[in-house]
């Protein structure tokens, strides 16, 4: 039988405690390695056997604050949050490769319109992993991305954007189809958007020529629009995030009066449902950019000249960069919010038909010890 | 970092990069299909997983710089009569920009 010699594992309670009554050192007296309580240590009890198992990649299912050693990176491992929270990952192409207009949640998307000029009327629906072309829009729009629609899957709208000639045509959709409403008191394109649904939106800056900056707001009751008070700067292809139209941002755009540059702003302004107020710039100036979320925790990602791939999450006094897309794109949209939001379309040089999920829940996250 | 390892690979949707895949290795896509990631085991295997094409930078740069080229001919030959250069960027956006891939010199 010879001896085994003593350690850690052969002086484990039941209870997970280390026995230290007889030391360490030295080997198991031969007249134990028989006995029950030695044989059974041949099972750890399970509060040893689960501490850290050896896992080639990731446990199928694990639960936050899980710990395993990844013996294909050789790194540690744990289940939880990444701070600031999250990742991008792709989701299903969309049908049509295009800039558009988008709208809706993570797994209950619209996107309609775009595709360059003259545009086009394709509404697409998202279901969390595939696009389906469904009713298509009244006009034909080239909606080139940022946020120009608002809404949910079964009740948005989309506003302005016509071309060549600016258009003040708003429609509403029900789910199923698209109908012709009142228009927009000032013609525009490059107008931004938030709202809960068809039933209450806000439309604010754009540029029509002759005019260029457009400072001018909007606010829809669900049958007709109502002037209300103005940006403090006007805003072309910015970001319009907020879940109701009584609080939202208008974040980034392009100054086209500042000829020759016509340059982009890294402006951020909060509306309260009177009036905007400026707010906390974005870290990256950008227009033509997707959005997600509300007043309160917001999401902007992508845009242009040249298209990038930064994100930023906005906790209602600050912007903070995250992690990236994967793709960079300009003239992109977005929709859900900032724990669930979806990027989809928009441009890398060519139209793109990629779609990209943002999750901000756990992940599975390497551990750095020193 | 060990550096990157390039590819070309088609984007096939839902799984193409998940979620595990951005927390494994960096990554990037360009134009041209053009796919660049952090150097490591899992990134190898993502390139395989996606039937990825291995190139090597200086092929994966020229498949971008020929499409950006490509666009900016495209960008130089759109005018139209009387316009200024501001309306012509307002009209069809500025002119593609030169992209250059991440590298890490060895």
């Amino acid at each position: 039988m010879g001896t085994i010699t003593r350690g850690i594992a052969n002086n484990i309670l039941g209870s997970g405690a280390v026995d230290g009554t007889d030391g360490l050192s030295g080997t198991v007296p031969a007249n134990n390695i028989a006995n029950a309580s030695l044989n059974n240590l041949t099972t750890f009890p399970p509060s040893v056997d689960a501490g850290i198992p050896q896992v080639a990649g990731n446990p199928p299912s694990p639960s936050d604050g899980d710990v395993w050693y990844n013996t294909n990176t050789y790194k540690l491992r744990v289940r939880g949050i990444s701070a600031p929270g999250g990742s991008w990952a792709s989701g299903g192409n969309m049908n049509r490769a295009r800039g558009c207009s988008g709208f809706g949640s993570q797994n209950a998307a619209i996107a309609a319109g775009g595709g360059g000029t003259p545009g086009s009327e394709t509404t697409e629906s998202y279901n969390g992993s595939t696009w389906t072309e469904v009713g298509d829009l009244n006009e034909a729009r080239n909606f080139g991305g940022h946020t120009n629609g608002l809404g949910t899957a079964s009740s948005g709208m989309v506003m302005g954007q016509d071309d060549p000639a600016r258009s003040g045509k708003t429609e509403t959709w029900n789910g199923s189809s698209w109908t012709e409403v009142s228009d927009l008191n000032t013609v525009r394109r490059g107008m931004s958007a938030f709202g809960a649904d068809a039933t209450e939106g806000l439309c604010f800056g754009g540029e029509n020529p002759g005019t260029n900056m457009i400072v001018n707001t909007e606010s829809w009751n669900g049958s007709s629009w109502t002037e209300v008070n103005n940006l403090n700067a006007g805003a072309y292809a910015a970001a319009g995030l907020g879940a109701t139209y009584t609080a939202g941002l208008c974040a980034t755009g392009r100054n086209l009066d500042a000829s020759p540059n016509l340059t982009s702003l890294s402006n951020n302004e909060s509306w309260n449902g009177t009036s905007w107020t400026e707010v906390g710039d974005v870290n990256t100036t950008r227009f033509d950019l997707a959005s997600a979320g509300s007043q309160a925790a917001g999401m902007i990602m992508g845009g242009g000249p040249s298209p990038i791939a930064n994100t930023e999450v906005w906790n209602g006094s600050a912007w903070t960069e995250i992690g990236d897309l994967s793709t960079a794109r300009s003239s992109i949209t977005g929709a859900g919010t900032q724990s669930l939001a979806v990027a989809m379309g928009g441009s890398t040089g060519t139209a793109s038909a990629a779609t990209e999920e943002f999750t901000g829940s756990a992940d599975n996250l390497d551990l750095t010890l020193s | 970092m060990d550096g990157f390892l390039y590819c070309t690979a088609t984007n096939s949707g839902k799984g193409f990069v998940t979620h595990q895949d951005r927390h494994d290795f960096y990554i990037r896509g360009f134009i041209g299909d053009v796919w660049v990631v952090e150097k490591n085991i899992e990134s190898a295997a993502w390139i395989s997983r996606v039937s990825g094409t291995s190139k090597t930078y200086a092929e994966a740069q020229a498949i971008v710089d020929t499409q950006i080229t490509n666009l900016q001919n495209a960008w130089d030959a759109d005018n139209e009569d009387g316009e200024s250069a501001d309306e012509k960027v307002l009209r069809i956006g500025s002119k593609p920009a030169d992209v250059k891939l991440p590298f890490i010199p060895s």
